[in-house]
Formats: C-alpha cells, structure tokens, sequence
C-alpha cells in the first residue's frame, strides 16, 4: 500500500489528470483511482471532495450539478484553462522527481 | 423492515448536526452515497448493507469535518482563527472597561452584581452567536445576501439599538448612578452580540442547494 503522506500529494496531479480525459464525477473519479492503481492508492472517499473544491476555488476546475442516467443529479467535474496549466507544472514537477529518483537508484547499482 | 430513504435522512442528519456544515456539500456526499448504496445492490447486497458499507467507505462525520478543514487551506483557516482570537480578545478587553466603569459609579452590592450578569450575559450570547451565525447564514445561497444581512444587522443593532436606548429607553427611568451603569451594561449587549453577524458572514463556508438529490 502506497503511504498516505504520498497519496494526499499525488491527489491534485491524479485528479487534474483524469479530468483532462472529460468531465467526471466524485464517485467515478474514485472508482477510476482505485482501479488504476489496483487498490494500491487507499483514496478514503471524504477526502476527495475537499481536494476537488480546492481545485474549484484556485479556478483550476469548474462544476455543474446535471441528471444521470438514473435520474438521480449529480455534480460533474471539467477542467479549466487554469487547471491544463496547473497539470502541466505537475508533470514537470512529478518528473523531475522521479529523474532524481531514478539517478539515484541507478547509482545504488553501479 | 429497513427503510434506505429513512436512512438516508438520518444520515444527512447526523452529518449536517456534526460533520461538514455546508447543505451543498452534503448534496454532494449524498449524491455519492447513493451511487455507492446502487452499486452494492447490483452487485447483489441487500438495501442495509449497501448502506452500511456505503457509508462507512465515506467516512463518519467527524472525519469528513477533518477533511474538509485541513482542504480549506491555512488562508481560510488562518483568517477564522485571527478573527476568533481578536474577537475573544476584545470581549476580554471590554468585560474589563465594562467592570471598571460599574466600580466607578459605586454601584450598591445588588447593582454592581446586576451589572455583572449583564456582563456574563453578553459573553454567552457572543459565543452562541459566534457559534450559529455561520449555520444560519448558509441557509442563504447568495454571498452577496449573506453579507447585506451581516452588514445591515450590525449597523442596524450596534448604531440603531443605542440610539434608541438612548431617546426612548433612558428617558422613562430616574437611574441611580449604579442602576444607570448596570442598565448600561445590559443595554450593550446587542450592540456587541452583533458583531458576529458580519463575523459569521465570513465563516459561512456556502449556501444551500436549491434542489435536493433524488433518489436513484
């Protein structure tokens, strides 16, 4: 399992990142995460939606509450100009650590 | 027999009572409640044990409170602590001018302790105000009304109520100088209960949903 200090700090990238597949919702977005990472990322659902309201109030993410399928409403993620922006210094950031990180471990073996 | 709206309801109960304090956002928790309730149903659960994973996989109330503070960011929480402090501080400020200037006008034993009921009374109805307003004013889905409210209450009671106490109130009674100054105290109460009309604007995290989740 994957520690909890580096899940709440892949929680932005990962979230920004499915958005910028199409709009999602709460639920999804979870489902999605803990499919990807098959169970390995613990997302406890309560946390999700503060992350995504932060994302909302830096502008990086918009919302819009629409009828499902089902008939039930829900609230539908997308992704803003700033967000694209956002997940673009993420990916550079992310890489430069795993750069580091990867030298480093090279190094182990040399 | 388990009845899953009732349950429901009672869940948002609880939340609303002591978990995140926005309706909006428990709109939102619900909406993904219940998509989790169906999704253990498909997958053959009966209705009380789609909810009672379901809602345990959310969280409980408190942890969902927790989540939801440390996502508003150190601003928001930085700045509701400093106005709490400052707040807590002036009332410390002005329980004491308030005790000096009742000593000042030798109150009798029955009005300086008068006067100080009217101080304890004032503390309490701060601190239930500081404490509800914030409930009260997300029930107001426009910031813009929330802070109109906030500003015309405590105009309208910390200027008005002491115009009024003034012209119409004073002008009946034949005080004594300590029953003025206990009576004075008393008098001072809205004017400082109100501060935390326009106080809680700020700490109203948003306001309610206007249609509710439906029932999938």
């Amino acid at each position: 399992m994957i520690r909890k200090e580096l899940v709440a700090a892949s929680a932005e990238p990962l979230i920004l990142s499915l958005l910028a597949k199409g709009e999602s919702y709460g639920y999804a977005i979870i489902q999605e995460i803990k499919a990807r990472s098959q169970n390995r990322m613990e997302w406890t659902d309560g946390m999700l939606y503060p992350v995504l309201h932060r994302l909302e109030r830096k502008g990086q993410i918009k919302s819009h509450w629409a009828e499902a399928e089902s008939g039930r409403k829900r609230k539908y993620y997308s992704l803003k100009q700033d967000g694209k922006k956002a997940l673009k210094e993420h990916h550079e950031h992310w890489a430069v650590v795993h750069a580091v990180l990867t030298g480093l471990r090279k190094e182990q073996y040399v | 027999m388990f009845d899953l709206e009732q349950a429901i309801a009672e869940w948002r109960r609880e939340m609303l009572a002591a978990g995140p304090e926005t309706p909006a956002v428990l709109d939102e928790l619900e909406s993904h409640l219940r998509d989790g309730i169906a999704r253990r149903m498909e997958a053959g659960s009966s209705a009380e044990q789609a909810f009672e994973a379901a809602a345990q996989e959310l969280g409980s109330a408190k942890v969902l409170k927790a989540e939801f503070a440390k996502a508003q960011g150190p601003d928001a929480a930085e700045i509701r602590r400093w106005a709490g402090f400052v707040y807590a501080a002036f009332l410390v400020v002005y329980s004491l001018l308030q005790t000096r200037t009742l000593l000042r006008f030798r109150p009798t034993h029955e009005e300086f302790w008068l006067g100080m009921a009217g101080v304890a009374a004032t503390l309490i109805a701060a601190y239930a105000g500081w404490r509800l307003v914030p409930r009260f004013m997300n029930l107001m889905a426009n910031k813009n009304a929330r802070l109109w409210v906030g500003i015309t209450g405590t105009v309208s009671l910390g200027v008005g109520w002491p115009e009024i106490y003034a012209r119409f109130v004073l002008e009946r009674f034949d005080f004594t100088p300590g029953q003025f100054a206990a009576a004075f105290v008393w008098a001072m109460l809205p004017c400082i209960t109100s501060m935390t009309l326009l106080l809680g604007v700020d700490r109203s995290g948003g306001g309610r949903q206007t249609s509710s989740v439906k029932t999938g």
